[in-house]
């Protein structure tokens, strides 16, 4: 069950591919056919439920294009 | 609360700075303007105000670029060799509409030249030496008192038109000793600095700021463009050009023959005017104060009287071509220049006696 | 279920969106979002005055929510150090780029260790001149081609690496000096202690504060993000060692020291 979970600022995203690199439980990977507006490879989630909202991927991606939440029990 | 005092022309540079509220001042060593740094040396840090010696004349000049940022009235005083390696960031200055003040106390050139007088950077300081076609207020005294009087002057017009300014003076001018009143002149008052940097919680309106030079690149607002803001400087010369513009006539009304000089050299015309007139020769002389501005108007009325013109300045000839331009060739315009000193080695001196000589070779 | 944004823009980062100016992959707005952090967590971001040298780092000045002056290249030590003289209650840092801190701004850069100004630098470092098309910098590894060394940075022309940090720890009025990178999210977090600290020797007075970090550039390494990284954990950290070069606490030590 997901712990967190990340959006995608595709204006910002620059394909650059840091944040599956960082990506420790492989939730983002690199799409084959989905690009931002300027033509920038854009990852997508590949398994959202293993995200812990560790915060990584947004941390070292340059473009700040990624924001993580991390659910709470209300 | 004026007090008297029997001081150098260097030094009188740091009265003149301290009572009109001068900050900090940033300099390096280099002769002829040594006396000028020492006095802060010795004057600033007593009173609170910052005193710094830098590595270099380039840092000298960007200090004076991040202490006008920082909305302080801060200077710097060179000479020859030093000057050249101001002038990237003086032109930094004006881009980023930054005030300061450069005492220029001018040295024998090219090159390393000499370490004593001489008047050959007047053109780098009144066409601006660096990179862009930019323009600054050059003012011109030709006394010890003067020096006191134009350093608070010359911090009103670069605060007040935001725009570094210089003040040209000499070798002669910097070591002659003469007695002076040192007070404080008020020139009016003047918009508060809130384009200065402070941190975002110190700034009145709360709002971060930025100061840069790069017009072009990245333009700060109101100016949306880099040809919208070339407009603002431009206007803001020709405002130089109408409103500040200051020079002194001396014994020129019904002169034939007309002087043209600043600094020292105009200390030495006058005497030489005083001789001519004493021979019942009717010869006058115009003394520019800011040589940027340039006072063309009344060059070109003279010529168009029919005046013909000198000009002494210690130099090849520099000065000279703006007082053609005045004249537009309506007459002849001659030089006594540095090649005119009385001897040949770098202590010599433009002497009244030799101007005297041109003025009854040419009546 | 709601949820609590753990990571996005920084506080004091300006909208329009994010770091729009840097090429796909470029580390330097990882650096900003730590400068960022750290100003927020330490509370200094409201009395802070960058000054910024001249290089791909400057871009950040559309982002920051911050009093910056953009200054001449080489120079921003220089004007940091009269900002700073005027005005001691400010927070005064420095951003600059290798080729602006230790290439043209070498005489800066020493002048303000000489002096033990009490300002904090730091220093970007992508190893090339990135601006203008990734010509040789003084800190370009042997045999790393750029656009002035077709053939590779060859010894025997254009000299050796220069190991700035280290540099910066000879100076007596230097009072710490690190190299840090951001090339695994483990330096992230290290790096942003070197920088903490380095602000915090400020805070106290002790001296001049230096932290360079080792930053990936792909269009002028030729290489693709990810092998950047690669090339950094590598080739660069063996030329460029992390860690901590000086540490003083007090300008008492800080004369005492060798």
């Amino acid at each position: 069950m997901a712990r967190g979970e990340i959006i995608i600022n595709d204006n910002n995203c620059r394909g650059c591919g840091y944040c599956q690199g960082f990506c420790k439980r492989g939730c983002i990977v690199m799409s084959e056919d989905k690009f931002t507006p300027l033509g920038y490879i854009l990852p997508i989630l590949a398994d959202s439920d293993r995200c812990n909202a560790c915060g990584v991927c947004g941390q070292m991606c340059p473009h700040f294009a990624i924001e993580v939440y991390k659910f709470i029990e209300s | 609360m004026t007090e008297r005092m029997f001081v150098q022309g260097n030094e009188a540079v740091g009265w003149g700075a301290l009572y009109c509220g001068c900050d900090g001042f940033f300099g390096y060593p280099i002769t002829p303007q040594n006396e000028v740094t020492q006095w802060f040396a010795h004057e600033f840090p007593k009173r609170g105000k910052v005193f710094l010696q830098s590595q270099s004349e380039v840092g000298s000049i960007n200090m004076l670029f991040g202490g006008a940022a920082a909305g302080f009235r801060v200077m710097t005083s060179t000479s020859g060799p030093g000057w050249g390696l101001m002038q990237e960031t003086i032109s930094h200055c004006v881009a980023a509409e930054l005030p300061c003040v450069i005492v220029l106390v001018q040295r024998g050139g090219p090159g390393a030249g000499s370490i004593r007088h001489a008047q050959m950077d007047y053109i780098t300081a009144t066409r601006g030496g660096g990179q862009g076609g930019y323009k600054n207020i050059v003012l011109a005294p030709s006394s010890v008192q003067e020096i006191h009087d134009l350093i608070q002057l010359g911090f009103h017009l670069a605060d007040k038109y935001r725009n570094p300014l210089v003040i040209l003076t000499d070798g002669i001018l910097g070591q002659v000793s003469e007695s002076i009143e040192v007070k404080t002149i008020d020139f009016g008052p003047l918009d508060k600095k809130l384009w200065a940097l402070r941190g975002r919680e110190r700034q009145e309106d709360g709002k971060s700021r930025i100061v840069n030079s790069a017009v072009g690149v990245l333009p700060l607002p109101p100016y949306p463009n880099y040809i919208s803001w070339l407009k603002h400087i431009e206007e803001k010369y020709r405002e130089m050009e109408g409103s500040e513009l200051r020079y002194e006539t001396y014994e020129a009304e019904g002169a034939d023959l007309i002087l043209v000089a600043y600094g020292y050299t105009a200390r030495v015309s006058k005497e030489a005017v005083n001789m001519a007139r004493a021979e019942g020769h009717k010869v006058g002389m115009i003394r520019p104060i800011t040589l940027w501005p340039f006072p063309y108007s009344v060059i070109r009325e003279k010529a168009m009287l029919g005046c013909k013109f000198l000009v002494v300045e210690d130099s090849l000839g520099l000065l000279i071509d703006d007082v053609k331009i005045g004249v537009e060739g309506r007459t002849d315009v001659h030089l006594v220049g540095i090649l005119d000193r009385h001897i040949p080695t770098d202590g010599g001196m433009i002497m009244p006696g030799r101007v005297f000589e041109e003025i009854k070779r040419l009546l | 279920m709601n949820k609590k944004k753990v990571c996005g823009n920084p506080k004091i980062w300006k909208d329009p969106p994010g770091a729009v100016m840097y090429c796909p992959g470029c580390q330097h707005p990882v650096i900003h979002r730590i400068i960022s952090e750290v100003l927020e967590d330490m509370g200094i971001d409201g009395k802070a005055i960058c000054v910024l040298g001249v290089g791909c780092h400057a871009f950040v000045q559309i982002s920051w929510n911050l009093d910056i002056l953009s200054s001449a290249h080489g120079r921003a030590l220089d004007s940091a150090t009269a900002v700073k003289r005027l005005n001691s209650d400010a927070i005064v840092f420095t951003v600059q780029g290798d080729g602006d801190c230790i290439g043209i701004g070498a005489g800066a850069f020493i002048g303000a260790m000489v002096r033990g100004e009490k300002i904090t630098t730091i220093m970007y470092n992508n190893t090339n001149y990135g601006t203008t098309g990734g010509q040789l910098a003084p800190t370009t590894l042997l045999g790393q081609k750029t656009a002035t060394t077709p053939h590779g940075r060859d010894a025997a022309l254009e000299g050796y690496p220069v190991h700035t940090a280290e540099l910066a720890a000879t100076f007596k009025g230097t009072a710490y000096s690190a190299r840090g990178s951001v090339h695994t999210p483990a330096d992230y977090q290290r790096t942003k202690r070197y920088i903490k600290t380095a602000f915090q020797k400020q805070i106290d007075g002790v001296g001049f504060s230096f932290v360079e970090v080792l930053s990936a550039c792909p269009p002028n390494w030729h290489l693709s993000p990810v092998k950047c990284l690669k090339r950094i954990g590598e080739d660069i950290v063996s030329e460029f060692p992390l860690g901590e070069f000086k540490n003083e606490d007090s300008t008492e030590r800080l004369s005492k020291s060798k």
